[in-house]
């Protein structure tokens, strides 16, 4: 070993009449050891840099979409396309989505299955209720609705009623509703709109209010697709073959609707020829389905036919403000979007994209989530706390190697001899 | 633990013997990295970012009802080709190569030709041409043997099978790759030869006439080239491949 290899600290401290203190620290390690150690260091880092890149292609879903090939204004996050390999587990024609509590993602496939997605792709519920007109069966379900102990509330159009399970899947209770499309729960109250009129319950089924009837005056709705207890308390609903979006206080009084400018109330398909373009946004509605609210308060509404995200302002009777997304089966795009529901946590839109047979998590601009606020909540959505195990070992090992050398330096002094 | 030593001049000398600091950094950069390492395999495992646990886009979805379709019935030769072509066409060329190859040992008689056909268009899409036509060669072998072995079956039990009645769509379209491996590498004569060989088997194949049109064309036969784009387009009046090539040629 060379003195070049092997650097050293020597110090000489006279201490008089020909005495003096000489220090020689020698290292354990020489210059060999940290060439040594300093080449495993870069190709560590390489070896990382090199896995981060591969796995970062490997995470990329195949046929992702890119922000080039998205509709304006689209951030599309996943799909999801079934909760099993087998044919009979694909989501078809997926009509409704409601996001709980825990952030799971409920939708319903083949109106029979009830289905929640943690919002990385996990199945986490499965509730598959037999067919029938029995207690805890179904016949063909169309709205969900999550309450906050996690509840799900489905409402079965085929057999008139609205039936409550467990996350689990326990069948909890039921109460008969005629014709019910659509659901909400919200702070105790269970709103319904059936395609005859709109009605509130307790999350026990008692009636509370109860209004309207099928047609077409203002009174009336006609086969409504959509139902939401804003935050407000308001009731707004979906009036999906008028063409319109209403807003009810609680006792059924409308406080404002806006309505499609060239509504026939016939000819759902027909073509519009003068539609009024508020602030550069057309303020039409051809047949608008699902709804709910964003953390800014604003309505989302679904307008089926024109395969679009509407945004309304509520503070304005309705004012669309924005329309987001296309027609088309690539991710990102949709065909005929049924049911939404926005989870304020993780800012994210669940989009039942109804004939694509998907459902769809994306994001849309000012809907004034916080992204800090999403990264702590996917936190809880994967067991990630489990990453950090390898820190909190380098921690332990830390405070071990620190203690051992506290103890160490403190022997040293002790028996460290006397200098002359 | 420091030692002491006698210096010359007699007096004393403290030895102190300690660790490298600059090698200490580097062995706690070290452990740092593998530990974001081991953080990363952790993360990768239980957050399903690589190995997602349900189909996250389209194509994905495709994949996994494709691959459901081929686990199930893994003598199936459409469905083995089905997967492998979809795995191809989702950018994931390694993969095909290798399911390919599984599938190959798996699938036996006449469902073989099927995988011979993704196996083909996998080369193709390679420009792997020498390969195509090997295996072209291989695959079409391997299908006279299966057709033949079937039709001898058959016979012993006194039931005649002729070779018209197969379904001869994955030979066919072999052979319309091996000719465009041929064409590939100029050499027209065996391309046409190719495109001969499949039209007997299906004598409406627009691609087929359509293809062999555009290799007489090259190979100076202006007559034959128009009379197979005309005949592509009396199965096809509207195909436009052939559209274009007659414009071409009478254009000339």
């Amino acid at each position: 070993m060379t003195g070049e290899d092997n650097p050293t600290h020597h110090t000489v401290v006279p201490l008089g009449d020909g005495y003096y203190e000489e220090t020689v620290v020698e290292y354990v390690d020489s210059g060999r050891s940290r060439k040594v150690y300093a080449l495993i260091l870069v190709l560590l880092f390489l070896l990382l840099l090199g896995a981060g890149y591969a796995v970062t292609r490997l995470a990329r879903p195949a046929g992702a979409p890119t922000a080039s090939t998205l509709p304006p204004g689209i951030s599309w996050i996943r799909s999801f396309y079934s909760f099993g390999p087998t044919p009979k587990e694909i989501l078809q024609t997926p009509t409704a989505t409601a996001i709980g509590p825990d952030g799971t993602v409920w939708t319903l496939a083949n109106k029979q299955y009830i289905v929640g997605f943690s919002p990385g792709g996990d199945v986490r519920h499965v509730i598959a209720p037999k067919l029938g007109m029995g207690v805890g069966e179904v016949i063909s379900l169309e709205g969900i609705a999550i309450d906050s102990d996690g509840s799900v509330y489905v409402t079965d159009f085929g057999k008139n009623m609205v039936d409550v399970f467990s996350p689990s899947g326990t069948f909890l209770r039921s109460w008969g509703v005629e014709l019910p499309q659509v659901i909400d729960v919200r702070r105790g109250i269970v709103a319904v709109a059936a395609s005859n009129g709109v009605g509130l319950f307790d999350t026990g089924g008692k009636l509370i209010a109860k209004w309207g009837s099928r047609g077409t005056r203002e009174d009336q709705v006609d086969l409504p697709h959509g139902i939401l207890i804003g935050s407000d308390n308001t009731i707004y609903v979906s009036d999906t073959q008028n063409r319109r979006i209403k807003a009810y206080d609680r006792s059924g009084r409308l406080l404002w609707m806006f309505a499609d400018p060239n509504r026939t109330g016939q000819n759902l398909m027909s073509t519009q020829t003068t539609v009024p373009v508020v602030g550069g946004v057309s303020q039409s509605l051809i047949l608008p389905t699902g709804l709910t609210q964003d953390a800014s308060g604003r309505l989302i509404v679904l307008d089926t036919f024109s395969f679009q995200i509407v945004v309304m302002d509520p503070a304005q009777k309705g004012r669309i403000v924005a329309r987001y997304g296309e027609q088309g089966v690539q991710d990102g795009q949709f065909v005929y979007p049924t049911g939404v529901s926005y989870d304020s946590a993780r800012d994210m839109l669940a989009i039942a994209d109804t004939t694509n047979n998907r459902v769809q998590l994306i994001r849309i601009p000012g809907t004034g989530g916080s992204l800090v606020r999403g990264a702590l909540a996917s936190l809880t959505d994967t067991p990630i706390w489990l990453c950090f195990a390898p820190f909190l070992l380098l921690l332990g090992a830390l405070i071990l190697w620190m203690w051992r050398r506290r103890r160490e330096r403190s022997g040293t002094t002790q028996e460290e001899p006397a200098v002359h | 633990m420091p030692r002491t030593q006698q210096a010359p001049n007699g007096a004393a000398r403290v030895v102190r013997t300690q660790a490298d600091p600059v090698a200490q950094w580097l062995i706690v950069a070290i452990i740092f990295l593998v530990v974001v390492a081991l953080f990363g395999v952790i993360y990768l495992l239980v957050a399903g970012v690589v190995v997602p646990s349900t189909p996250r886009t389209l194509v994905e979805s495709q994949l996994a009802l494709l691959r459901n379709a081929a686990a199930t019935e893994p003598g199936s030769g459409s469905a083995r080709n089905a997967y492998i072509l979809a795995l191809e066409a989702s950018g994931q060329q390694d993969a095909a190569m290798s399911e390919y190859t599984k599938a190959l040992k798996q699938v036996s008689g006449g469902e073989q030709t099927q995988v011979y056909a993704a196996g083909v268009t996998l080369l193709f899409d390679q420009k792997d041409y020498k390969g195509v036509i090997a295996l072209a060669k291989q695959a079409i072998g391997a299908d006279d043997a299966a057709v033949n072995a079937v039709i001898a079956e058959n016979a012993k039990k006194g039931i005649t099978v002729t070779s018209a009645q197969f379904d001869h769509a994955a030979r066919i379209s072999i052979l319309l790759t091996a000719a465009r491996a041929s064409g590939a590498t100029a050499d027209w004569k065996t391309a046409v030869q190719r495109l001969t060989e499949g039209l007997s088997d299906d004598p409406q194949a627009a691609d087929l006439l359509t293809f062999r049109a555009s290799a007489y064309s090259h190979l100076g036969d202006r007559e034959k080239a128009i009379a197979d784009y005309k005949q592509a387009l009396t199965f096809i009046p509207d195909y436009a491949p052939a559209l274009y090539g007659l414009k071409q040629l009478q254009g000339k």
